[in-house]
This record gives C-alpha cells, structure tokens and sequence, in this order.
C-alpha cells in the first residue's frame, strides 16, 4: 500500500491531477513536507461461480457485473468452503458483495439465515437498502430487515419469526435479543452466516466489549445446535486476522489482496506555514483547505473534504459556497454531509455524488464508511484523522480506474498533526496501526459472565473466556447473584444485567452530559468514571465536535453532568494531582543511564482546581476550585526514569529536571496515544517517584512543582532521593492492555516526543510540543523545551538496552 | 481462585461498584488495605434449600422431580371482601365475551423471580383454579430447586394445557409469555393458551384507566371486589423471598408467597361476574361509560352502546356527546343529532361544527346555512375547499 518510490505519473500535459499536484508543488514547495505516489493498479478477475444460483446471476447481471474480482471470489471460496473469513480490503472494491452472494446463496437453496452487525444504524439501513436491490433485481424473495431500538413493537415479531436476512448493531444484540433468545429460536436454529462489518472499529475498551457479547452469542446458537460461519469485513489495519480471531476466538481466514482495478494517487502532507514564530502560530489549516479546494474546482475536479468535527465542515461548506454557490439560478455544486442530517437528506447528497452533479462535499467521518459515492478526484483531509488507518481510508474515496487521484493532508496545530506532517518518513513508511482488544480484561469479562448466566444457566465444564470460569461463578455466587445447583449456576437476582453494561465502559458508573441550553434535556455524551473529574468539574468548558458547553452543575452521585452552550475565548485545563505507586514489575530494560518498565501500578488521583487559559495567547485568565472525591484505582503502565547520577549530572538543578520531566510526559503521551490507536483519554500521563512519595504537578503560576501526598508543596532541592518517572497508565481499572505494546515500543516512543518537540517552530514550548507554557523563561531562567529534550535524550540512551 | 477473588474485589472498588460482601480472606484483607476501602459486613449464614422443608412451611406435598405442591379448597358461601363466593353466572354483557360461561374456565397467576423480562426471569411458583360443584379448587405448583423446573412445568402443561379457556391477569404480555419460553427452554414441547385466553386487563382497562389511578390487580380487589388484603406480602418483595430461600434455605416468607398467590387467584375468579355488571350498568360502578360503549360498539353490539349512550346522555362528556350523535346519526335520527351538534358547536367544538356544515349541505341541502358553520371552522385546507365549494353552490360571491 504505501511505497515510497516516485513512480511513473501520467504527464501533467494530459492529466488534470498532474497539472494540479504540479502547481500546488510549485507554488507551495515551503508548505509541502512530504510526498508519496501509490502506483496504478490493474483488476484481476475471476469468472462468476458455476454454482451460482441463477437468480443471483441474473441480479448481478443487472447491476452490470458480469464477473467477480479476485477477492470477491476469493471470499466466495472460503466462506462456502466453512472457514472463517475476514475480507480487508479498499473502500469501494465491492466487499459487500463478499458477504452478501454467500448468504443470499445459502438462503435461496437451503432457507439459512444470517445475522449482520453494524456499529452504526445509518450502515445498517444502507446495508437493508443494498440487500433489497439484489432481491428486486434477481426476484430472490429474501427478507432483509433492521432490528434495533427503532424497530416498532408490532414488527419485532415478524423480523423475529420471517426474517432471512436481520441487521442489528452490538449495542442491541447485546440488550434487547441475547437476553430474549427463546424468542428467536427459529433463527438461531437456522443461523448460517454472522456477518461483521466494519471490524476495525471494534478495538480498545468497545472491541472488548463486543468480543464478550459474540462470546455469548456462540453460547446461544450452540444451545439451538447452529455453528456459523463468521464473516468479518475490516479496513486496513496492521493485524486483521489477528482481531478477528480475538473477536470471535477462532481462526479467521484473511483476504487482503484487492482485485479492483485503481489510478495511481499522489499524496501530499502540508503543513500551514508559520504566521507568530513566539506562541507558534500556523495559519489555520482551515485556509489552507479553502485554497487547494478552490485551485480544484475551478478545473472542475471532483473534490472531497474530510473535517473532524461537523463545526468545521458547516465552516468549510459555507466558505466554498461563497465562492461557488452565490448564484441561485446555477446548480449547486457544493454540499455538506454529516450524521446530524436526515436520511434523506443524505440519499440526495450520494445521488448527486454518484451521479456527478456535484463537484465537492465535505464531511465528517460519517463518509469515511461503506456508503458508495461515486469516484472522486481529490481528497483533501482538514487535520489528521487520528490514526494511520482511518487516513488512507479516507484518502481511499479518492481514485478512479483511468485516472490518477490526488490526496492532501493539512496539519492543524494540534501537537499529533505536527507530528505527523512533521515527520514525514513516520507517516509514509508506517504500517497502519494495530487494533488491540482485551476481551478477558477481569471487570469486563465479569460484566458479560453475568450477562450470559441470565441468559442460560451456566453448566460444569462449560468454557468461556480465558481466565478461571468457575472462580468468576463462585465469586458472583458469594455475591448472591448466581445459585449453584447441581452442575449449574442460575441466576437469582431481580434485575435485568445488560442494562447495567455499557459496552463502552468498563465497570458501571458512566457519567452522562446533559444538554440543557434553551431548557431542553439532552443527553450528547457520555464520560467514564475514571475521567469524569477532569473534564466534567464544574465550570469545565466541555468540547462536543468542537462546540464548547460549560458544565453548570455535577451530579457525582446521579452520574450527570448539566451543560449549557457558551461562547468563551478560553478553554479550562484541570490541575491533576496524581501519585503512583509501582506494585508489580512484569518486564524492564535498562541501559547505562535510564531505565523503562511495564507493569502493575496503584494510583491515586485528585482535582484540586482548574486553569482558564485563552485560546492562541495561552495566558492564564482564571482559576477555579474542584471539590470531587478522590479516586483510586489499580491499573498497568509503562514508566521511565533516569539514574540520580546521570540526571545530577546532566542539569543544573532539580527544578530544571521536574520541568524537563513534565514536558516530555506531555509530548510523550501525544506520541503513546498515536501509536497506540486508542483515544486520547485512554492512556493517563503521571510525573512522579516511582515510591508515591511525591508527585509533579505544573501549578497555576506555569512552573513545575513538587508536591507530597497531602498535596502540600516541596522543595526538590531538599529531598535525600531524587528519581522522578514518567509514568503513561492505562486510564482503566484493571488496564486494557495498552501497556505493554507501549513498553515494547518504549523507544519509538522517546524518539517521537523527541523529534516533535525539536522540530517545533516555537521558542520556548507550547501546547503543540511540551504543553502550554505560562511562564516565560525569564520567571523560570531556562528554556522548558530544552529541559525537555535533554530529558528525552537520557532516556533515549541507546547503548545498550538490556532487558532486565 | 482466592487471588481472582481478591483482584475482582479490588478492581469493582474503584470501578465505581459499591464494596463486595464476602467471606473473610487475608489476602483479600489486605489488598482492600491497600486501598484503603472499607469491607462491607459479611453476608448471613448460608444454608441449601431444601423441598421438605418447604413443603411443610407451606402446608404441601413434594412431588417427584422435586416440585412442591400445594391444594386448597374454597367452598361457596366463603367471603371474599364484598363478595361471597358463588357459582359464576354466564357472562352477558362483557364484549367479545357474551354468553361466555366463566366458571369454565382456569384461572392462572405466576410468582416470578423478577419483572424485568428476559430468559433469567423464573416462574417459581405457578397458581391456577377451577370452579368445582361445591366451590373454588386452587392448586399452586412450586419450584423446590432448579432442577424442579422440568417436572414442574410438565405436570402444569398436563393439568391446564388442555383447558380450553385460561383466564389471567396481564396474562398476554407477561404470564404466558414467560411459561412459554420456560417450557422451551427446558425442551418440553407443549403449548398453552393456544384454543383460548383472555387478560381480563384489557376490559378492566377499558372501563377504569379514566377513573382510577392505575388498573394492578390490588386496584381492582379494592375498588371493585371491595377487598382489602390484611398483613400482605407487597410484590416487589417476592423474588426476595425466592431468593432467600435458595441461597439461606429460608421457608418462613414462603407460606406468605403462597397466601398472596390464592389471595390473587380467588380475587382473579371474582372479577368476572363484577366487570360483568361494571358493563351493564357503568354509572353505577364509577366506570368510563363512553369507552365502555365504545366497546359494545367495537364488538358489534351497536345497540347496546347506543342504549348506553342514551341513557347517561346528560352524564357525557364532549367526545360521549359526539359519539351519541354518531349513533343518531346512523339511525336516522337527524333532530336530536343535530340537537347535540348544535349544544357542542355553541361551545366552539369543531368535530361538531365539521359535522353541522356536511349535514346542512348533503342532507338539508341549505348552503347558506352550512356556510354559517363552515366559517367558523379553524382556518386549513380543508375549511377552505369546504368554503369555496359552499359559495359556488350558493352562487354568491365570497
């Protein structure tokens, strides 16, 4: 996929695309950090299976397919043959028909049915939608039907009973029919085919969740006597396969290689250039965009804008519609796309896609899935997606057969977007991310053992999941929610467990945001227990798709968060007191100066008060105090310290390594995050010794403080013992297995907080490499970002690592 | 085992559960120590449950596969709050139902381990009753244990399955649902309910839902059998006692369970004859008298809904009236639809303008009269065509 090798590229005489790339890379050669082309593919093809029922051929041949790409028939074989499969492969190379020619086959001749999910309900209409096309043009007589929270009381029992095809989403599946099971005997008795579309997304906390409910799902159909063939459709991840048997626990058969026909692509990285060299202003990535997307539809290339939240993209859309809308008497060329919108909304907006009448849309990542829209010319990505993966997935939308594709990403600000468009090497040579799940995490695996003994009584013997089953029963028994009878445990208690479990948390305790502007009440988030006191304190400016809200009132009990839309100037930044304390080490290394570890750490965590800091000038406008209790928890993470000698050695005083220390925690939790594909407050960031003796908090004043348990202030230069550790946790009871991948990838680590932070344009530090500085060199005498590299250059040390 | 324990305590701390309960462990001490969380006290003694045990607490009999059984017998003349139990009357006037001889039928109510729905949910004590010559018979099955359930469930099918009429109370939506999906899940092929049941809800509801503050079963004894149930076990502590008893082997609230369970079928027995007479004569017994007209009218018994109607005329409400003109209107009784048509249209009723204005222009044929109703319509499409129309027949300029 990403090889970086300048290949032949049509000539810029005869190619639009070429013409382009040529004069953005002439014009803007100081903004262009770096570059890559993607070489032509051609198809490959194989014939349509002799087997093939007839009234499928004559749909296919009614949609203008007359033969199969190499992966369909690929798929076709595998999944017929009984395997396992999971089919990765590019937007728009035809992998719902993967999935949906073997089921309809096996429902046309043997009355098999099959079960979708699909993370989103908008895909799962789509998919219903695409399904009943095939039955009309081949007059199969299938039923296809969704079933979700939607889905009205009446139908319930005809998709129950009659459905070939149901369509349904984790979330319902796990609520509404596990629990319910006996009344879908009849299609768990005939279930042939279980299909899971857009696997990549089932990953971190929510993939651990997901893999536990398919855990209980293969516990009902072996009660029916059914074994389905699972059929899992993923973006390009590092490690599909591996996810997918993770999902399901069995071996999964991998299908990667695309049979689709592809133009060559060229992509860019751009960065915005530098407008205050002092705070490190960029000009705004969103200018950037208007004037490569404006270049591309005055040739009347079609174009296609990614934004990250749906502020950007009604920003955006407004912007290009000024230019080339203002004429109401003129077809509309520009369009907006995002989930907010009604379904029909949306259909028109693909039709006009699909059928050319429109030269760009801009979207959120609701266009990023499945939804077929035509072939684009451009692609142009406002900020970074947030990881590799969901990047070529976008710049995917982009490619026709004939001719080449052009794909620009604009860095924004933000420290990742640096990084990458910084970095260029990182970003073009990578392999997309791993996506990593922990389904035998002990509070989620307890959460759905529960969940499956409501749903059957669990019997001696019986396996699930693979920690010690019987130890988990016999601790719910003492619990008094299981009764063990015989070789069995019932369930005796007076509640419905899955609507305690949400599938995107670990542990109950879900904090909700509660919208209440205009005297409204609507829920438009939700936040873990476990980050709730730093986001959602009273007086919080609370982000939702870049929108801010102020939190008015906190509920610590009732776990809700009253907030009302505001237009302030500042964002507020939660002063963390958090001290750690190492239990257990399951793994170090060690070279002459420093040393990394992974493992077991306590932690203890307290909001003392908050910081309001002003967009783009950073200074510190404002404080206020947090009353929230304190919390603990036991969790894993990856930490590192320097020796005493070598950190006496190095700096001139402990002051000057404490603020070294918090900024390269702050740049190497950026980088951590990134490699780690998790969200960013899935990992948690700690400075302290590594004994809970004290910890290292940055204070209002900006400098680094020392502080002791109680949170009274200490001098450095005072203590007999000085080893202070960065410390990244997995912001999880009981951790979620982000650790130790990060332990292993401790030195890419170091080296990309190190390389960010050197490559920054600002003077001193700011929020895009070491964090927001509030105090100026002259107040602390010594550069933050020099400390901070210095820091990282010890820790770097790589002479000789010596795992210990 | 022990350290899985003391992890799972730990990590449910701090994931916001409240503090475990179990027995003591010094590993798990001191973990918790470690934390610095308090341990819940411990859980009481533990004991199995036992079906002789229960049986005698119940005053019943274990029956093999471990079910216990329990009988009893209410002969007539017994009281039962306001009535006194008698051979049951055939039904007359319970739409859908006339003619329908009640006392043939069986009566079914299900003790459950919760309410919530869902295959965890069991049905640990089944009651049912028949009418016998000389009274009330009511049998109530028991679980004495899980592994009960299977005989349980298929002396119950063997009992009622055949019967050709069961009677419940929110049967539809929760008890036959439930011992449906037990049978199933147990392997037990029969089917129940499938010649005939009625929820008497449904009807209950219809009559009461205006009147009363809710329609549960406790509603209806009060307010319509004129009982009043003394030192009752409350439902929402039921599956408490279930629970108790098989994790402590407790059997005194059982005899409790099974007191409120006859408490239900005897009341449930009682209510046709009384819903019966709430049908013929709804004033009397505080009932909704237009939806319950509404239901003769439903079932196809115009007439009696038209009797009813006239008879409470002066006791309608607006939306009663305008169903007493409909009744007029159908029977050609124009004057004293009209009459009420035109007592409603004085207070700004708009279904009674509407129907003024259609009568004045298709039957009377009187356009300027119909206009004067027509305009004083609220102001949509539909007034507007209606308008426009009037003034062409009337062949008068707007």
């Amino acid at each position: 996929m990403a090889e970086p090798a300048v290949k032949q590229m049509p000539s810029a005489a005869t190619d639009p695309i070429a013409r382009l790339t040529a004069g953005l890379k002439k014009r803007y050669h100081k903004r262009i950090t770096g570059e890559l082309v993607v070489p032509a593919r051609p198809g490959r093809y194989e014939p349509v299976p002799e087997d093939l029922d007839p009234r499928l051929q004559r749909a296919l041949a009614a949609r203008g397919i007359e033969r199969l790409y190499s992966h369909q028939r690929q798929a076709w074989d595998a999944i017929r043959g009984g395997r396992h499969t999971v089919v990765v492969t590019p937007t728009a190379s035809g992998k719902t028909l993967c999935y949906n020619l073997p089921v309809l086959q096996n429902a046309l001749h043997d009355g098999g049915k099959a079960l979708y999910f699909f993370p989103t309900k908008a895909l799962s209409q789509d998919q219903v939608a695409e399904l009943m096309e095939l039955n009309e043009a081949g007059d199969l007589g299938i039923r296809a039907y969704t079933f979700d929270g939607d889905t009205p009381g009446d139908a319930r029992k005809a998709v129950r009973t009659r459905g070939d095809i149901v369509v349904t989403n984790p979330d319902m599946l796990h609520q509404g029919v596990l629990p319910h099971h006996t009344k879908w005997a009849q299609f768990f008795e005939s279930l042939k085919y279980v299909v899971i579309d857009e696997m990549h997304t089932y990953r971190g906390v929510f993939g651990s969740h997901v893999a536990n409910v398919i855990r209980r799902l293969q516990r009902i159909c072996r009660f029916y006597g059914s074994d389905p063939v699972f059929i899992l459709s993923s973006a390009t991840i590092a490690n599909p396969a591996e996810l997918a048997a993770e999902l399901i626990g069995q071996d999964v058969e991998a299908v990667t290689e695309s049979g689709a026909p592809a133009g060559a692509k060229h992509l860019l990285l751009w960065n915005p250039p530098v407008i205050n060299a002092d705070l490190g202003i960029r000009a705004s990535a969103r200018s950037q965009t208007t004037r490569i997307a404006r270049l591309a539809m005055r040739q009347r290339l079609k174009t296609i804008i990614f934004a990250r939240s749906r502020l950007m993209v009604e920003v955006l859309t407004k912007y290009l519609k000024d230019v080339f809308d203002s004429d109401p008497r003129k077809p509309v060329r520009v369009a907006a796309y995002r989930g907010g919108y009604l379904p029909t909304e949306r259909r028109e907006t693909e039709r006009s896609l699909r059928k050319g009448a429109l030269d760009c849309v801009i979207s959120t990542s609701a266009l990023e899935l499945g939804v077929d829209i035509g072939s684009l010319d451009v692609c142009l990505l406002n900020g970074y997606p947030g990881t590799i993966a969901a990047t070529w997935q976008r710049l995917g939308r982009a490619g026709r057969r004939e001719r080449s594709a052009l794909g620009v990403m604009v860095a924004t600000s933000q420290p990742l977007d640096q990084y990458i468009v910084r970095n260029p090497d990182f970003f073009l040579g990578a392999s997309p991310e791993h996506a990593r799940i922990a389904p035998d995490q002990l509070l989620i695996l307890l959460d759905h053992v529960r969940c499956a003994a409501f749903e059957l009584p669990f019997r001696r013997g019986e396996r699930f999941g693979n920690e010690d089953l019987e130890g988990l029963l016999a601790y719910l028994e003492e619990q008094g929610v299981l009764h063990q009878e015989s070789d069995q445990w019932h369930w005796t208690e007076d509640s419905y467990p899955a609507n305690s479990v949400s599938l995107r948390s670990v542990a109950e305790g879900n904090f909700v945001v509660v919208d209440i502007t205009d005297g409204g009440r609507k829920i438009i988030a939700e936040v873990d227990y476990s980050s709730a006191p730093e986001t959602l304190y009273e007086g919080a400016i609370y982000m939702v798709q870049s929108s801010p809200f102020q939190v008015e009132t906190l509920d610590w009990e009732g776990r809700k968060a009253y907030v009302r839309q505001t237009r302030v100037d500042y964002y507020t930044d939660a002063i963390d007191y958090t001290r750690l304390k190492i239990l257990e080490r399951f793994e170090g290394a060690q070279t002459g100066r420093a040393e990394s570890a992974c493992g077991e750490v306590h932690l203890v965590r307290r909001i003392p008060g908050f910081k309001k800091i002003r967009y783009y000038t950073h200074e510190n406008i404002g404080f206020g105090n947090i009353n929230l209790p304190d919390q603990e928890m036991h969790t894993t993470a990856a930490w590192w310290q320097i020796h005493p000698d070598s950190l006496e050695a190095a700096f001139e005083s402990r002051q000057q390594a404490l603020d070294g220390f918090l900024g390269a925690a702050y740049a190497m939790h950026h980088v951590a995050a990134l490699r780690t594909m998790a969200e960013p407050q899935d990992l948690g960031r700690a400075v302290g010794d590594g004994d809970a003796r004290w910890f290292a908090t940055v204070g209002v004043s900006g400098r680094g403080q020392m502080r002791s348990l109680d949170g009274g202030e200490l001098a450095p230069e005072q203590q007999d013992r000085f080893k202070p550790a960065v410390f990244l946790y997995d912001n999880y009871p009981g951790g979620v297995g982000l650790s130790a991948p990060l332990f292993e990838q401790r030195a890419a680590v170091v080296g990309g907080a190190r390389a960010m932070i050197a490559a920054c344009d600002c003077d001193h530090g700011c929020p895009a490499c070491v964090g927001p500085i509030l105090a100026s060199d002259e107040v602390r005498g010594f550069s933050p970002k020099q400390v901070a590299l210095k820091v990282l250059e010890l820790l770097n040390d790589e002479q000789s690592q010596i795992p210990s | 085992m022990s350290s899985l324990k003391s992890r799972l305590d730990a990590l449910r701390q701090q994931g916001g559960a409240s503090g475990p309960a179990g027995a003591a462990d010094p590993s798990i001490h001191q973990r918790l120590e470690r934390l610095r969380c308090g341990t819940a006290p411990p859980r009481g003694q533990r004991g199995r449950p036992d079906p002789e045990a229960l049986a005698e607490a119940v005053g019943g009999v274990v029956e093999p596969g471990g079910f216990v059984r329990v009988e009893r017998f209410v002969p007539w003349g017994t009281g039962h709050g306001g009535q006194t139990l008698r051979p049951l009357p055939a039904l007359e006037h319970l739409p859908g139902m006339y003619g329908l001889e009640a006392s043939q039928w069986v009566f079914l109510d299900t003790e459950t381990s919760g309410l919530a729905g869902g295959t965890g949910t069991v049905p640990f004590l089944c009651g049912f009753a028949r009418f016998g010559h000389s009274g009330l018979h009511l049998s109530q099955f028991m679980l004495g244990g899980f592994g009960a359930e299977a005989a349980m469930l298929r002396a119950l099918m063997d009992e009622i399955g055949p019967a050709p009429t069961l009677a419940t109370y929110n049967g539809k939506s929760f008890d036959l649902p439930l011992l449906r999906d037990r049978v199933r899940l147990q392997g037990i092929g029969a089917s129940l309910g499938e010649t005939g049941h009625l929820d008497l809800l449904h009807p209950v509801r219809r009559a009461f839902a205006s009147r009363w503050p809710d329609c549960r079963l406790a509603t209806v004894e009060s307010r319509l059998l004129d009982y009043a149930r003394i030192d009752d076990l409350p439902g929402a502590e039921v599956p408490d006692v279930w629970f108790s008893y098989l994790h402590r082997g407790a059997t005194t609230r059982m005899a409790d369970v099974v007191r409120h369970n006859q408490d239900d079928l005897i009341s449930l027995a009682q209510i046709p004859p009384r819903l019966d007479a709430a049908y013929a004569d709804p004033r009397a017994h505080g009932a909704d008298i237009r939806q319950v007209a509404a239901a003769h009218a439903g079932a196809g018994e115009t007439s009696r809904a038209f009797e009813l109607l006239a008879r409470f005329a002066d006791t309608l409400c607006r939306a009663g009236q305008l169903d007493l003109a409909d009744h007029l209107r159908r029977r050609g009784d124009w004057e004293r639809a009209c009459a009420i048509w035109e007592r409603l249209a004085e207070h700004g009723c708009v279904e009674a303008l509407e129907r003024l204005a259609k009568y004045h222009e298709h039957v009377r044929r009187d356009w300027r009269r119909a206009l004067v109703f027509a305009c004083r319509l609220p102001d949509d499409v539909g007034r507007s065509r209606r308008v426009a129309r009037l003034y062409a027949k009337a062949g008068v300029a707007p």
